[in-house]
């Protein structure tokens, strides 16, 4: 099972609280306003069945703290579940006892690098174990690097140092860093190979991890997973665009032995965009289309030969269809941007008829205010008639 | 003039109304409509990139045409080829032969 490590303000902690993770460690330097999220934390304990309530230990909080499994893309968990499946599949092993470790196995010595990676795979799925700041190099000791990786997971900044971790994290959950701040070790509850790196803050030991992440993203991991979608693409293309929640709980019955697979629409649009499919193509060809219409169309339209079938269509000629937007030239010559023509342009429709005979058969073009009207439509089936051999 | 009885094909666009196939069936032409969101199966689909292309490499060569509009389009429609029309029926034939295969299950 592959490992988060990131820093994370005691503060941050309530997004853990907001975002139902489990949560199991201790943490050695308490921060100031600790003892407000620590109240609240045992509230929510309270609520939670065989959950320990936390307690204080000369100065040393030890907490162990378990709440109900959610995914990241939901900040809080309210009302009923987007993803009721992957809930059901999920909680049973969350909320076990045998997960939850005793706070002793989590305090490591500040040499014992090899021990805390052994440690760490040892660690159940859905864990985080919290690290004091004195022994967070251990971390970075690890004899796996890979191990370590750089998934992103949500409302925490993923970061080595405390240094990049003051630079604030994307997608506005801006911490600062406080005086006492401790350092988790999680392990997330989907696979990070699935997850987008943070190429831009990942310390230049990394790169190659990153490299390796997006190698993986494309050509290990994710054949199962993009044929899943391209097939759900291809055979409920209607469920596809309405329903991203059909498509993750299609893909969790079918892939129920990794149930803490979790599937966000920017990796589901990342991998249809890889195979040419944008979200705007599938919107227009895929959203209301039917295999079975397109089946029965086929074979009319084979029974038709290819020359007497005559196509038409209409098409609208803007000025932004006039200019060259990035500019061209010859090699080795100055490229010449046409700038925007301060005279105003026609806006055009164009409806044209081709055969596989005659070309173009016939195209009629109308400047139009707005769209074209069935007037205009009928006017080029007038001209159209005369010339085809009805 | 075609040589043989033809079809007209055009799609379910809001301009394609009733009206425009009564006229069809009275003065009788033959049409077949495609199925919803088959842009893919509509020959004359890609004949209009290749339009734009000419649209925008006459406008590139003489920036007249910005002020005739008609010309334009008349002579972008000219450097139509038939083979790029017969690329795109190619094409469209490609489509339909695959819809026509039988279905392999895994």
């Amino acid at each position: 099972m592959p490992l988060v490590c990131c820093q994370i303000a005691v503060s941050t902690l309530e997004h853990l609280e907001a975002c139902h993770w489990h949560v199991h460690g201790k943490i050695m330097h308490s921060g100031a306003g600790h003892s407000d999220w620590l109240s609240r934390a045992n509230q929510n304990c309270s609520a939670v069945r065989n959950v320990p309530r936390l307690d204080s230990n000369r100065g040393r909080v030890d907490f162990r703290w378990a709440g109900s499994f959610g995914f990241g893309a939901q900040s809080k968990f309210t009302g009923p579940s987007r993803f009721p499946s992957q809930m059901q599949l999920a909680r049973p092993s969350v909320l076990a006892p045998s997960t939850i470790r005793s706070a002793n196995e989590t305090v490591w010595p500040a040499d014992s690098a090899t021990a805390l990676s052994a440690a760490l795979r040892r660690q159940s799925k859905y864990h985080a174990v919290l690290i004091s700041a004195s022994d967070r190099h251990v971390v970075s000791c690890a004899d796996d690097p890979l191990h370590v990786s750089l998934a992103r997971f949500p409302s925490l900044h993923v970061t080595t140092s405390a240094r990049e971790a003051k630079r604030g994290c994307r997608g506005g959950n801006r911490f600062v860093v406080p005086a006492s701040c401790a350092f988790i070790v999680v392990t997330p509850p989907q696979p990070p190979l699935l997850r987008t790196s943070h190429a831009a803050t990942a310390p230049p030991s990394y790169l190659p991890l990153i490299r390796a992440y997006r190698a993986c993203l494309l050509s290990v991991l994710l054949p199962q997973l993009t044929r899943a979608i391209l097939t759900l693409v291809e055979k409920e293309p209607a469920v596809f665009l309405r329903d991203h929640v059909d498509l993750l709980v299609a893909l969790s019955l079918d892939y129920h032995e990794s149930d803490h697979r979790y599937v966000s629409t920017a990796a589901v649009y990342r991998i249809l965009r890889f195979h040419h499919h944008t979200r705007k193509k599938i919107e227009r060809l895929y959203a209301e289309r039917s295999l079975a219409a397109q089946r029965a169309f086929a074979v009319l339209y084979d029974e038709i030969p290819l020359r007497c079938v005559v196509s038409v269509d209409e098409t609208h000629t803007a000025g932004t269809d006039m200019y060259q937007r990035y500019g061209r030239s010859q090699r080795n010559v100055a490229c010449v941007l046409l700038d925007r023509d301060t005279r105003p342009i026609a806006r055009t429709r164009t409806m044209m008829a081709v055969s596989l005979t005659h070309g173009v058969l016939w195209s009629q073009t109308v400047i139009v205010g707005s769209a074209q009207t069935a007037d205009d439509w009928r006017l080029f089936l007038q001209y159209l008639h005369a010339q085809m051999n009805t | 003039m075609q040589p043989d009885a033809c079809v007209v094909l055009y799609d379910n666009a809001g301009i394609h109304d009733q009206r425009g196939d009564k006229y069809m069936q009275v003065n009788g032409i033959h049409f077949l409509r495609l199925p919803p969101y088959s842009a893919n199966l509509q020959p004359i689909e890609g004949i209009f990139s290749y339009l734009k292309k000419h649209v925008l490499s006459l406008v590139y060569d003489d920036d007249h045409y910005l002020d005739q509009p008609f010309h334009l389009m008349a002579a972008a429609v000219s450097m139509l080829t038939a083979g790029q029309v017969a690329g795109q029926f190619s094409r469209v034939s490609h489509e339909i032969a695959k819809l026509l295969a039988p279905v392999v299950h895994m």
